[in-house]
């Protein structure tokens, strides 16, 4: 392999690390505050990339404008789920609101199919201005590096959110401890809410960037897959930890991009793809049971 | 020869000294008691002797064997039982299958017996429930047999656990706090109920306890941890004299030591 | 429950109630205090009356053949032609398929998906009657031929039955029931067809469930790869039977003499089958087991994507193509034993006193180690049995396929083996075998609704969660009359149903 491929392959790694990296970080802060598997994840994110096929279609707006409505009517989404949905489970098993998380997953993927049938859909092709001009020049900008950076100034917002305010900080306490954060003058319905919002709204921004890295992915089951996968990755990097989901999700990128890169000239078939990066992960977890940036928590006796 | 025998038994929390060369020998028979003001590491000992901890320096022998590295079950399995500072019942389960469980230790039965139902597991199945139902008509708790064991009464539930602890036929027992949470009179049922235990059941009882009037009137030999290291060791009458004991428990629990 | 519904609801009920509940209250007591025997014998009878007169009776109700699955089948067939797609895809189109006006559209397509829906419930056309016609005369058949039979023979035969329990050892009447049991279910389901089929899914459903119940529910673990371990039973026992008794394009002619395949060759595929599945666990059970929460629930994820891209790569059981001419082994009758054998068992472990330990742990898994439960090894016991019993439902599931592939054993089929658990209710084995039961037949009767299938059932799951989060029978069991123990104080007890 020369350096130019391997700049490449690299480059390839780090979008795909990056897209999953902002799906995994909303099953971690929600865990991380609920400790509740939100396995219709993956879904929200299917949602996000359908709405961008709203506003570039219907609405006609550009790139960055879709970006930001599908983030916003996401959230939307992601708190009426947590409104109807997980809050009146609150007190119940922990499980029940696991399995309830999976019915509105299969809900949201079947119900997308069945109410806007099975068209294949893509965005425009003009869609996503590739280039920036700059008084006279113009500047091409290649689509990957566009998305890696906008994943980056993403995470860098929620990095920014959740380490420096008050409310990213009650956020962090309510993990610890969550009969002392109430007591400090924050509503733990807020904190819930936020949460919801951060990480549906960084679903939907992944879900389009997504759709505009893999142009012939959008269908109501693209966040299946994607959605599983992210989990792994949040697991891998310590769930419950935002740091952690962003190495895990890259992580897996660079492992499934590296398999099939290196794999295919000593013949090892793409088809690998997941099972070399699963087999991976699971060795990490027997190194590192509470994942890359977990801490185990002593059980009180 | 004693039946345990502690030498030099240390632990560490991360750098924290929990307890630091502890030393102490049982006798079979004895009532010993264990005190000590909130987080004397009194609990940790506990934790140390039954295997839930692994004592980080020292030696526990007991029944002239070391027990430190070994898992808990086996511990128990060889005649150490305890009951826990907060009722740690299987909450869900009837009272009956509390102490059924409770013999684990004893079952020689493998899956093979279970699922093919050879004599072999009805037989064993049957005296387990026999011995359960005798110890519960025996401390007077076979009329819960059947109710789960959250649906009992604190009080009841706390003898549930001490019979629970005694259903795996231990030499030694050990009780963490057993009057917590009880008034006057449960207090003074309690400790008939101890003394019961060892009267017919010939059982070896060491405890933890803050209410003193029960540690004094029934335990024959008492040890006084502060801050891990053992300060004073001795008789009830020794103990209520001993001035680094009052020291320890001034301005702490000093309406309790009077 | 009662507090929760509203005024409204009592206002317009409580009349009627007033009037029904008296009759109502005898019904139970009657029913709690027949045997289950009676009721069986009853069924039988029932089921003789419509291999007798089935058809006729059906074609006076105007069906041009038996209701299937007693009308369930049928009564959700005018809804076949429901298209909820317009909607929202002229909001979501596709790039060759842009809509000038969408709202328009969308309120056009909602137009006519009211007028089908209308014509759904009350007519379509005088071949095609709408969903009240088929739900009424469905509702007449089922009451003819089933529940006026069944009822009639149970109390007629109540007194002779009750007689005949108080003579006989126990283990006899076991043995009676079961008979009774199968003879029902073959005479019923083994019509080659659709009966048999379902009856078959409901089986190995049964099978699945129940076994996952045993880690999720009594231990309290959470484990999602269920699939995995069905895979590894369904690849290994369908590999022996072919490459043994089949002559077929993998593996050449046979290798053994193919008429020991039935029923020892399969008998042993089988069990290989659980036993690789077992294997396979033990290799999971290694990581997952050293960390509590919900470790065992991402290790067990991963290994179900892994178990499947395993298969596909593995191009000699045909890979991602799948495995095509497995025999047609599993009928009814093995399917049945396999079930009773299985659920026989797993009650068996958790009901004695090794097994209660399994419960202990989900209350407190350290205080259960401090008193003597070797906590490691049963709980890798568990997770043996469970994944055992999964090899064995696969192989079972291959051999009513006859093909089978990677896509079979997904996360989706896991998730399926996980909403029935939680259905039934976590530790409870009559509701894990009621919840496999309903799920079978609530996917065959939903059939004609398509992908619509799949917005109902979560629904309905979601709806159960928040009004019932513990499930059907969360943590009990549903207590029948048996007759040979004395019954319980409470009439509690009815027939095929429990209720709250």
């Amino acid at each position: 392999m020369d350096l130019d491929t391997l700049a490449q392959q690299f480059l390839n790694a780090l979008q795909l690390g990056s897209l999953y990296a902002l799906v995994a970080l909303g099953y971690t802060m929600v865990y991380g505050v609920l400790l509740l598997i939100n396995f219709a994840h993956g879904d929200i994110f299917m949602f996000g990339a359908f709405i961008g096929v709203f506003g570039a279609f219907v609405l006609g707006l550009p790139f960055l404008p879709t970006l930001l409505l599908s983030m916003i009517i996401t959230a939307l989404l992601g708190i009426t789920i947590e409104k109807v949905a997980y809050k009146p489970l609150r007190h119940a098993s922990r499980l029940s609101a696991v399995i309830t998380a999976l019915g509105v997953g299969l809900l949201l993927e079947n119900g997308m199919l069945a109410l806007t049938g099975a068209d294949p859909r893509r965005y425009p092709d003009n869609f996503f201005a590739a280039s920036v001009t700059i008084g006279d020049t113009t500047l091409e900008l290649s689509v990957r590096i566009v998305i890696i950076a906008v994943a980056l100034i993403l995470f860098l917002c929620l990095y920014y959110i959740v380490q420096r305010t008050k409310w990213g900080m009650a956020m962090r306490a309510i993990s610890y401890d969550k009969f002392a954060v109430p007591l400090m003058g924050v509503s733990q319905d807020r904190i819930i809410t936020l949460t919801f919002v951060l990480g549906a709204g960084l679903a939907a921004a992944a879900g389009i960037l997504w759709g505009v890295a893999f142009t012939a992915s959008l269908s109501p089951y693209m966040g299946l897959r994607v959605g599983w996968k992210a989990f792994i990755a949040a697991v891998v990097g310590g769930i419950g930890d935002i740091r952690g989901a962003a190495l895990g999700g890259l992580l897996l990128g660079f492992v499934e991009i590296f398999v099939v890169a290196l794999g295919s000239p000593i013949g090892i078939s793409s088809s690998y793809r997941d099972l070399v990066g699963f087999a991976l992960l699971l060795v990490i977890l027997v190194v590192r049971p509470t994942g890359l940036f977990g801490v185990a928590r002593r059980q009180k006796l | 020869m004693p039946l345990l025998k502690t030498e030099n038994v240390t632990h560490f929390f991360g750098g924290l000294k929990a307890v630091s060369d502890f030393n102490l020998r049982i006798e079979p028979g004895e009532l010993v008691g264990l005190i000590g003001p909130n987080g004397a590491g009194k609990t940790t000992v506990f934790n140390l002797v039954t295997g839930a901890y692994r004592a980080t320096e020292g030696r526990i022998i007991f029944d002239d064997q070391d027990i430190v590295g070994l898992p808990p079950h086996q511990i128990n399995k060889m005649g150490i039982s305890r009951t826990f500072q907060t009722i740690r019942l299987w909450n869900e389960m009837t009272v009956l299958d509390n102490i059924k469980v409770a013999q684990h230790g004893h079952i020689q039965y493998d899956l093979k017996d279970i699922f093919l139902q050879l004599p072999r597991y009805r037989n064993q199945e049957q005296a387990i429930e026999a011995q359960a139902m005798k110890m519960l008509k025996l401390f007077n708790l076979a009329d819960h047999a059947q109710q789960p064991a959250r649906n009992l009464p604190y009080g009841q539930q706390r003898r549930v656990e001490i019979v629970r602890a005694l259903a795996a036929n231990p030499k030694l027992l050990l009780l963490d706090e057993p009057a917590a949470g009880m008034n006057p009179q449960e207090i003074e049922e309690l400790m008939v109920f101890i003394q019961r235990i060892r009267s017919e059941l010939g059982v070896t009882i060491w405890l933890i306890e803050h209410q003193m009037r029960l540690v004094m009137n029934i335990c024959e030999r008492i040890t006084v941890l502060d801050f891990g290291e053992t300060i004073a060791e001795g008789g009830p009458d020794d103990i209520q004299r001993n001035t680094k004991v009052i020291e320890a428990y001034l301005g702490v629990e000093d309406e309790e030591i009077s | 429950m009662a507090g929760r519904s509203g005024n409204l609801f009592s206002s317009i009920f409580r009349p009627v109630g007033r009037i029904v509940s008296p009759v109502w209250t005898a019904l139970r007591r009657q029913l709690a205090q027949t045997p289950v025997l009676a009721f069986q014998l009853g069924v039988l009878v029932a089921v003789l009356l419509e291999q007798w007169q089935g058809e006729a009776f059906a074609d006076l109700l105007g069906f041009r053949r038996i209701p299937r699955f007693f009308g369930i089948v049928d009564i959700f067939e005018p809804f076949s032609d429901l298209d909820f797609s317009g909607i929202l895809a002229p909001f979501f189109p596709s790039p060759n398929n842009i809509s000038a006006s969408p709202l328009q559209d969308s309120v056009q397509a909602l137009g006519e998906l009211a007028t089908t829906f209308v014509k759904a419930f009350f007519y379509q056309g005088p071949r095609a009657p709408g969903f009240f016609d088929v739900t009424f005369r469905v509702l007449i058949y089922d009451i003819v031929v089933f529940v006026v039979p069944i009822l009639i023979i149970a109390f007629l035969l109540r007194p002779l039955v009750s007689e005949l329990l108080r003579r006989f050892p126990k283990w006899s009447l076991i043995l009676v029931h079961l008979i009774i049991l199968a003879a029902i279910v073959l005479l019923w389901g083994d019509d080659g067809g659709t009966r048999e089929l379902v009856l078959i899914f409901m089986g190995i459903n049964i099978i699945l469930t129940v076994s996952l119940n045993l880690v999720n529910g009594y231990m309290g673990e959470f484990s999602v790869g269920h699939a995995a371990f069905m895979a590894v039973g369904a690849y290994v026992s369908s590999v022996m039977t072919m490459w043994a008794f089949v002559d077929d394009r993998v593996f050449g002619a046979p290798a053994l003499d193919p008429s020991w395949g039935l029923p020892v060759g399969f008998a042993i595929a089988l069990f290989a089958g659980g036993i690789a599945a077992a294997i396979a666990a033990l290799l999971v059970a290694f990581p997952s087991f050293r960390t509590r929460g919900d470790y065992l629930a991402i290790v067990t994820l991963a290994v179900n994507f892994i178990v499947q891209s395993a298969i596909n790569n593995m191009e000699g059981i045909g890979g991602a193509r799948g495995l095509n001419g497995v025999p047609l082994w599993s009928d009814l009758s093995w399917v049945l034993l396999t079930t009773i054998l299985s659920v026989f068992i797993i009650h068996s472990l958790v009901n004695s006193t090794f097994g209660k330990g399994i419960i202990a742990i989900r209350e407190d898994e350290i205080a259960s180690e401090l008193m003597g439960v070797n906590t490691k090894r049963i709980k890798l016991v568990t997770f043996l049995v469970s994944s055992f019993f999964a090899g064995v439902a696969g192989g079972l599931f291959a051999h009513v396929l006859a093909y089978i592939n990677p896509g079979n054993f997904g996360i989706l089929k896991s998730t399926e083996v996980l909403v029935m658990v939680y259905l039934g209710g976590m530790g409870s084995i009559s509701g894990s075998i009621i919840a496999a039961i309903i799920f079978t037949l609530l996917l065959e009767a939903l059939r004609p609704l398509a992908i619509l299938k799949w917005v109902v059932i979560p629904l309905i799951l979601i709806v159960l969660m928040l009004f019932r989060p513990q499930g059907l029978f969360g943590f009990r069991e549903i207590e029948l009359n048996w007759g040979w123990q004395k019954a319980k104080e409470k009439p509690e007890v009815s027939g095929a149903t429990a209720e709250d």
